[in-house]
């Protein structure tokens, strides 16, 4: 419970920005935490992630960032920068003005909000949740007042400039006016190899009429434990397309949670992982239509290879006499190695007869076939494998509506299965 | 180019070619017949090297260096390189990766093998528009993922366009024509006409004399229970044609 009991060391340090935070329910939080405890795997939908990593490493709350930032930081900020986006940079879960770049007219930054938002999300999790309350001091509310003409990025960096292992708490919440467009990636990257665990909170306020793209690009050192909620509430006729990317860390887990409001909601819920050496990632999602004449399409795809885990368990909840739900849910697994893990679990609540839902998963390993239809074309058998695993993957970044964002995501993908599997290539036979 | 000498194939444990003989010279279309089940489709995947089939006895020998080097051990894409093309006959869709890219990957892995620098984007593009001449797509067709939603007609062309940009010496087109309409075979088969050359050869597996019409063999090869049993000029379509395999075959 170490991560729990640095609150104290904690407090005594950051109270000195007293402004900064609402320690009341800093404390109401903690309290919370000593009484439940931290998640275990007796409970449902901790049954295939643990949490002992928080128990093996003592992670120390990050606080404010020196003034002048060493060279290694300000590198690693502009080489993960996507070229032709608004950014808004993050470190440790600090908002960095100075290295953000964005128009004034159309996005509105305002430091330590204290805008509640309520999503109904895991009760399990509960906990995560607090302890990102327990240490988050930099609470961001943003504003999406136009259309944006180029995405807007949110660069979330983690560095430890040489110091202990870190827990990274960002909190943030998005609106998007009614009737606006917004294409926002969140960047969740850190510096190479480092030891850190990120807990990031990420609520979406889409309004009537708006369309929100966010994509939810994990790509962290490879010895980093990434979790995120990211809760998005959607009202009357607006549009969501949420893309999460999991290309590294060594552990991940996710839990989204969309709330679709109002009537008329078109929403794609679409996830793409590349998972090797022994990651872990887990997927938690949660549907739930409130409102009817609304559209839900979830598709998750896995590339695992060496002993790589996946989890996806999605729920999908639809009220009580609400007509015209449109749901479908698919979970596909192409696995490279015979010692991978797949857990799928879909979960259907549906209260009301006026429905479609459906719901289906596949795991398999790739096809002998396929392989040689590359290789009669001189591509060798294991740059075969590569291009067909990032094509299986590709297919969701394709869906992308930026070309920009299209193109560096395919590469990107492209650029982490060419350097990963240069050494160690085979199918399972 | 291409001598086949008393090839035994299996697949499963099954025999397939049970002692085929088969020469090609560069230069010469032969067209190979035969009925549902005599080794056809299995001929040409043996000699492309798919992995299911193993070689049991006998040899492919095919000119590497201007020697004649025995295939049968050879990794698919190491034939490839040396020129060897398979025109499936049921294309597979590889949706994710581009046309593009595909086309590309491909292009530059030959380069590479024969000791040349790769493409680059804007090379290759100058290069593949020059080859788009040689069979018609729609224009989003490089964009698109390979063979991802075309039609029957769309995939055999676009295998007809990777012959074009790849170039092989040695072409095997397995069952091109089926599924094609007319408009479509003549399309397909106009393309495989302005890719043929001297130095080049054609190995068509077909069922009909139809796509026979279009390009013109300069032998035909009847096979029969895994094993060539008459070998002739064009005319020997005509004649499988009027009296079909069983009436050929007594």
């Amino acid at each position: 419970m170490n991560i729990i009991n640095s609150f104290d060391s904690f407090l005594t340090e950051a109270q000195k920005f007293p402004h900064v935070a609402d320690w009341t329910s800093k404390q109401r939080a903690k309290e919370q935490l000593v009484q439940s405890g931290l998640p275990t795997r007796k409970q449902e939908s901790w049954r295939n992630t643990s949490l002992k990593f928080l128990s093996e490493t003592d992670f120390k709350p990050a606080s404010h960032s020196p003034m002048q930032l060493p060279d290694s930081v300000l590198s690693l900020a502009s080489s993960k920068m996507i070229d032709g986006c608004h950014t808004l940079v993050f470190l440790n879960g600090f908002y960095m003005p100075g290295l953000s770049r964005f128009d004034v007219n159309t996005v509105l930054v305002i430091e330590n909000t204290k805008k509640p938002i309520s999503f109904q999300g895991d009760a399990d999790s509960a906990s995560i949740h607090h302890l990102n309350e327990l240490y988050n001091l930099n609470p961001i509310d943003i504003t999406i007042k136009a259309d944006l003409d180029q995405p807007l990025q949110i660069l979330n960096l983690t560095h430890l400039m040489g110091g202990e292992p870190l827990v990274i708490s960002p909190k943030m919440n998005v609106t998007v006016k009614s009737n606006k467009e917004a294409k926002i990636v969140l960047s969740q990257v850190g510096e190479h190899q480092a030891r850190y665990f990120t807990n990031g909170q990420f609520t979406f306020a889409v309004e009537k009429d708006a369309r929100l793209e966010l994509v939810n690009d994990v790509n962290q050192s490879t010895n980093a434990y990434h979790f995120d909620f990211v809760g998005i509430a959607a009202e009357a006729s607006s549009t969501v397309r949420y893309f999460e990317l999991n290309l590294n860390a060594q552990l991940t887990r996710h839990e989204l949670v969309l709330e679709l409001n109002g009537e008329h909601i078109q929403s794609e819920i679409l996830g793409a992982s590349y998972l090797k050496y022994n990651q872990h990632c887990d997927s938690q999602t949660y549907i739930n239509h409130h409102k009817g004449s609304c559209q839900s399409e979830q598709v998750y795809k896995a590339l695992l290879d060496d002993e790589a885990r996946s989890v996806f368990s999605g729920t999908v909840f639809i009220a009580e006499g609400i007509a015209k739900t449109d749901s479908a849910q698919l979970n596909q697994n192409l696995l490279l190695s015979d010692k991978v893990e797949v857990n799928s679990k879909p979960i259907l609540r549906i209260y009301s007869d006026d429905v479609k839902a459906s719901h289906g998963s596949t795991m398999g390993k790739m096809q002998e076939d396929e392989i040689f239809y590359l290789q009669s074309r001189s591509i060798s058998r294991s740059k075969a494998i590569e291009l067909l695993g990032q094509g299986f993957l590709n297919e969701i970044v394709l869906r992308m509506g930026s070309d920009l964002l299209k193109k560096h995501f395919s590469k990107e993908l492209l650029n982490e299965l060419g350097t990963q599997r240069k050494t160690k290539l085979k199918v399972v036979k | 180019m291409l001598e086949i000498k008393n090839l035994k194939a299996e697949v499963d444990g099954k025999e397939i070619l049970k002692g085929l003989n088969l020469r090609v010279n560069a230069g010469e279309v032969h067209a190979i017949m035969g009925p549902n089940g005599s080794g056809k489709s299995s001929l040409s995947k043996v000699i492309a090297g798919h992995p299911s089939y193993s070689v049991t006895g006998g040899e492919i020998l095919y000119d590497i260096n201007f020697q004649p080097k025995n295939i049968a051990d050879m990794d698919p894409d190491e034939r490839a390189k040396e020129g060897i093309f398979l025109a499936f006959q049921y294309p597979v869709e590889v949706p994710g990766v581009t046309n593009f890219n595909f086309l590309m990957t491909s292009f530059n892995s030959i380069l590479e093998h024969q000791g040349s620098e790769p493409l680059t984007e804007d090379e290759f593009r100058k290069y593949l528009d020059k080859k788009m001449d040689i069979i018609s797509l729609r224009p989003d067709f490089l964009e698109r993922g390979v063979n991802s939603g075309f039609s029957g007609g769309e995939k055999k062309k676009n295998e007809i366009l990777q012959m074009a940009v790849l170039a092989p010496r040695l072409s095997i087109l397995d069952e091109t024509d089926s599924g094609l309409d007319i408009d479509a075979l003549k399309v397909v088969s106009e393309g495989v006409n302005k890719i043929k050359s001297k130095n080049n050869a054609i190995v068509l597996i077909t069922h009909y004399q139809r796509l026979l019409d279009y390009i013109k063999p300069d032998f035909i090869h009847v096979l029969y229970q895994g094993r060539i049993v008459k070998t002739g000029g064009p005319e020997l379509a005509l004649e499988l044609e009027k009296n079909g395999y069983d009436g050929f075959l007594q």
